[in-house]
C-alpha cells in the first residue's frame, strides 16, 4: 500500500508542473484565443488528447493511467483547462478512432478536438429511454444518402451543435432490436432538423428535442457496419479512464458544504454547531471517503491492466446517492435560503442559494446516463450474477 | 500510487481463508456456537501459527513490524468467518506491552499465543473512549468495574483503561478480581463484567499518543472485521437468491430481490477501501489516523448491522431460527457496532477532531 508515486512519476509530475508554470496564466482564463493556444501547447507536450493519434490533432502518447492522473491533479491545482468537454471530444472522437473510416477520422477528429465542430448525441427518444435499443428513428438508404425520420430527446446543446451522432434503425428483419441499429453522423445545419430547447427544472436550457424530417446524410457517414450501431456506441475506448475524478469532485463538494455550514446561521449559531447537521455531515463523509478510496483502488487496478471487479459497476450510483445526501444537508443548512432561485447574471452573483442548483441537479444526475434502477440491475445481474430478466421486446 | 494489498498480504489472506473455511463450515459453526461458546482453541492455535501476534511489534521489539494493514486484512477474514477468538484484542495488548517495555517478561508467552490477553475499557453508559475511562488507580490498586470484556474466562491478562487515559495490566489471578460471565447475545465474543476490589495493577509507561494509537488501532481492526461480516451477509444472501424457488422461479429473478441485494453490495463493497485507508494511515500517515479510524469504524460497523438485517429479510423465515447460521453474523455485527462506541458517538468525536 503506497499512496506516493515512484521517482519516475515524481519526475514526470515535476515536468508537468514546470510546463504549467511556463505556459499557463490563470489571469487570462477568460481569453478564448489564449485558452485555445494553451490547449494546443499542452497537447503537443503530451498532456491533453493523449490517446488520440497525432495526425488527427492528438498527442499520440501511449496510455499511462498514472501519468493521466498526475496531469489531472496538477492541472486542477492551477485551474488549467483540460480537454474540451462535451459529446464530441468525450464520445464521438474516441468512437471514430476505434470504428471510423480513414475519411471520417480525417474529416472530423481534429476539428472536434479543437472545438470547431460541436456534436449532439442523438440517442434517447420519447419512447426509448432506459430501453434505448427500442428506438424508432428510422434511416433508409436512398441512392447514396440515408434519409432519416424521427425524434430525439434530452439532446444536450443541440441548438449549438454542427453535427449529431445518432443511433437509428436501419434494419428490419433481424434477430433482435439491437441488431437493427446503425450509428450515423448527421449535419445539424440542414432543413428538416428542428431543435426545440427544453427547460430543465433548475432553469437555463441544458437539453433539447430534435425533430428529424427527411434529414439526409451521405451513405458513407455510417460508423461501423449496418446493424452494428449498438456495439459502436458502447465503445468506451477509455485507456486512461478517470477512476477518481467524480469521487474527488464529491469530496470537494463535501468540503464546500462544510464551509457553507460554518457560515450559515441557524437559530443564532453557525449551522455546523448543530448536532443534527454534524451527524448528517459525519454520515455523508463516510460515504464520500469510501467512494474516493475505492477510486484509488480502481486507479491502481487500471494501472495494472486488471479489473477492479464489482466496485467498478458502482461508481455512478454511489456518486448520485452521495448527491442526494448532499442535497438533503444543503437544504437543512440553507433553510429558507433554499426557497430562493439562484440568478446568474453579469452584474449578479448569487449567494448560497446557488446550492439550489445542486439540490435540483442531483435528480438529473440520478437519471441521466443510466438511471439508478438500471445501475442496480447491472450490479445485480452482471456483478452478483443473479438471473437476467428477459426483455419482452 | 499503489492502493492495493501486497502479494504477501493476499497470500496471508488466502491462507487464513482456507484455514477458517475448513474449520467454520456452517454446520460446524452452529454446533460450536451452541455447545461451546467461548474461545475456539482450534482456531486460536491456527491463527497463532500464522504469526498474527508478531505482526504489530517492530523488529526491535521482537516482532515482524508488518503494520496494521496486514493485521486488518487478517481481521477481515476472521470477521467473514465469525471466528470465535479475541485475536485483535490480544494483538493490541501485545503491542501496548511491547511499546511499554520490549523486554517485558510477559511478552514471549503472549507473542507465542500460549497466554491470552484482552481489553477492558467499557464502563457502561457508553464510556468507551480513553477520555471517558473513569476507573481510578490508587497506590497501584484498582477499585471499580469494567464491563463488556470479551473472552474474560479465557484471558490470562487484561489491558485495563484508567482515568487519565492510561493503560494498566491486570493478571487474571490478581487478588480481588471477580469475573462474572454475562449471558451474551454474541456467543462468538462472549462478554463478562470485571469487578476490582483492591486489585493490583501495573500501569504501562506510555505516552497519551501511544494510548490513543492503541485505541485507534482497535477501531480499525474492528472496522475490518465488520467489513468481512458485511461481505459474508451479502454473499450468502446472493447464494440463497440463486437457489430458493417460489412462484415457479428462483427468487433472485424478482427485481425487488435483485435491488435489495444490489443495495446491500453497494453499501458493503466501498468499505474495503475505507478500512484499508484507515489502516494505512495508522501505519504511514499518523496525523490522519485518529480521524480515519473513527470514520471507518462508524461507517462500517453500522453497515455490517444493516446488511445482516437485510440478509435476514432476504432469507425469510429460516433466518429467524436459531438453527440457521445467519444470526451468528447478525449478533457479531451488533456487538461490533456497540463495542468501542456507537457510530453517532464516534462521529461526534470525529467532528471535534476536525474543528468543525
Amino acid at each position: 500500500m503506497d499512496l506516493s508515486y515512484n521517482a519516475e512519476y515524481d519526475q514526470y509530475r515535476a515536468e508537468v508542473v514546470a510546463f504549467l508554470v511556463k505556459n499557463w496564466n490563470l489571469a487570462l482564463a477568460r481569453d478564448e484565443t489564449y485558452v485555445a493556444s494553451f490547449r494546443k501547447n499542452a497537447t503537443q507536450a503530451g498532456y491533453l488528447y493523449r490517446n488520440f493519434p497525432k495526425q488527427y490533432g492528438g498527442a499520440g502518447v501511449a496510455p499511462d493511467v498514472l501519468q493521466a492522473q498526475i496531469i489531472r491533479e496538477e492541472f486542477a491545482k492551477v485551474r488549467a483547462p483540460k480537454e474540451l468537454g462535451g459529446n464530441g471530444t468525450m464520445m464521438l472522437a474516441p468512437t471514430l478512432v476505434e470504428y471510423g473510416t480513414d475519411q471520417q477520422k480525417e474529416k472530423f477528429i481534429a476539428k472536434t478536438l479543437s472545438g470547431e465542430y460541436r456534436w449532439a448525441q442523438g440517442y434517447s427518444e420519447p419512447g426509448a429511454g432506459s430501453d434505448l435499443a427500442s428506438l424508432k428513428t428510422k434511416a433508409e438508404l436512398v441512392g447514396d444518402e440515408w434519409v432519416i425520420n424521427g425524434q430525439k430527446i434530452w439532446t444536450t446543446d443541440a441548438q449549438s451543435s454542427n453535427y449529431m451522432f445518432a443511433l437509428v434503425r436501419t434494419e428490419t428483419d433481424v434477430a433482435s432490436k439491437h441488431a437493427g441499429i446503425s450509428y450515423l453522423l448527421i449535419d445539424m445545419k440542414q432543413p428538416g432538423v428542428t431543435v426545440r430547447p427544453l427547460k430543465p427544472l433548475y432553469g437555463g436550457h441544458a437539453f433539447c428535442e430534435v425533430f428529424l424530417e427527411d434529414v439526409r446524410t451521405p451513405a458513407d457517414w455510417i460508423v461501423g457496419e449496418r446493424g452494428e450501431g449498438w456495439a459502436v456506441s458502447k465503445s468506451t475506448l477509455k485507456h486512461e479512464r478517470n477512476s477518481v475524478g467524480a469521487a474527488t469532485g464529491a469530496l470537494d463538494t463535501f468540503n464546500k458544504l462544510v464551509k457553507v455550514a460554518k457560515t450559515e446561521i441557524l437559530d443564532g449559531k453557525p449551522a455546523i454547531e448543530s448536532p443534527l447537521i454534524r451527524e448528517q455531515l459525519g454520515v455523508l463523509e463516510g460515504y464520500v471517503r469510501a467512494h474516493l478510496y475505492s477510486g484509488y483502488y480502481q486507479l491502481t487496478k487500471d494501472a495494472q491492466g486488471k479489473s477492479a471487479g464489482i466496485i467498478s459497476m458502482m461508481n455512478k450510483i454511489n456518486s448520485s446517492n452521495i448527491g442526494h445526501k448532499v442535497a438533503e444537508i444543503a437544504t437543512a443548512v440553507l433553510e429558507d435560503k433554499s426557497l430562493i432561485s439562484p440568478v446568474f447574471s453579469p452584474d449578479h452573483k448569487p449567494g448560497n442559494e446557488r446550492w439550489v442548483n445542486q439540490i435540483l441537479g442531483s435528480l438529473a444526475a440520478t437519471i441521466g446516463g443510466g438511471t439508478s434502477n438500471i445501475q442496480l440491475n447491472i450490479i445485480a445481474e452482471r456483478g452478483l450474477e443473479l438471473p437476467r430478466e428477459e426483455s419482452k421486446n | 500510487m499503489y492502493f492495493d494489498l501486497t502479494e504477501e498480504q493476499y497470500m496471508l489472506k488466502d491462507s487464513i481463508e482456507s484455514m477458517l473455511a475448513s474449520k467454520n463450515e456452517d454446520a460446524q459453526q452452529v454446533k460450536k456456537y451452541d455447545d461451546k461458546p467461548g474461545l475456539d482453541r482450534d482456531i486460536w492455535l491456527a491463527l497463532v501459527a500464522v504469526g498474527l501476534p508478531m505482526v504489530l511489534p517492530t523488529e526491535e521489539q521482537g516482532g515482524l513490524g508488518m503494520g496494521l494493514l496486514t493485521l486488518a486484512v487478517a481481521a477481515e477474514v476472521q470477521g467473514y468467518y465469525a471466528a470465535a477468538t479475541p485475536m485483535q484484542d490480544h494483538c493490541l495488548v501485545v503491542k501496548a506491552l511491547a511499546d511499554h517495555n520490549a523486554a517485558d517478561g510477559r511478552l514471549p508467552g503472549l507473542l507465542a499465543g500460549e497466554q491470552v490477553a484482552v481489553l477492558a475499557w467499557s464502563e457502561g453508559q457508553g464510556n468507551w473512549l480513553p477520555s471517558q475511562w473513569g476507573l481510578v488507580e490508587h497506590d497501584g490498586r484498582l477499585n471499580g468495574v469494567k464491563r463488556d470484556v470479551i473472552f474474560a474466562a479465557d484471558a490470562d491478562f487484561f489491558l485495563v483503561g484508567l482515568q487519565g487515559q492510561r493503560l494498566a495490566m491486570v493478571a487474571k489471578d490478581a487478588s480481588g478480581l471477580v469475573i462474572e460471565a454475562v449471558e451474551s447475545v454474541d456467543r462468538t465474543q462472549p462478554i463478562s463484567t470485571l469487578t476490582f476490589q483492591n486489585t493490583p495493577c501495573e500501569i504501562l509507561t506510555l505516552a497519551a499518543s501511544q494510548v490513543g494509537a492503541i485505541f485507534d488501532a482497535a477501531l480499525i481492526l474492528q472496522a475490518a472485521e465488520s467489513f468481512g461480516l458485511g461481505r459474508h451477509s451479502v454473499q450468502i444472501s446472493v447464494v440463497y437468491a440463486k437457489t430458493r424457488e417460489q412462484f415457479g422461479r428462483l427468487i433472485g429473478e424478482f427485481q425487488a430481490l435483485k435491488h435489495q441485494l444490489a443495495n446491500m453490495a453497494l453499501e458493503v463493497e466501498p468499505c474495503q477501501a475505507l478500512y484499508w485507508y484507515a489502516a494505512h494511515a495508522w501505519d504511514a500517515i499518523p496525523e490522519e489516523a485518529p480521524r480515519a479510524a473513527v470514520i471507518a469504524n462508524a461507517h462500517i460497523t453500522e453497515i455490517a448491522v444493516k446488511t445482516a438485517r437485510a440478509a435476514v429479510e432476504v432469507h425469510g423465515g429460516i433466518a429467524i431460527t436459531w438453527e440457521f447460521v445467519l444470526h451468528i453474523w447478525l449478533k457479531r455485527a451488533m456487538h461490533n457496532k456497540v463495542r468501542f462506541g456507537l457510530p453517532a458517538a464516534q462521529r461526534a468525536r470525529s467532528a471535534l477532531l476536525e474543528d468543525w
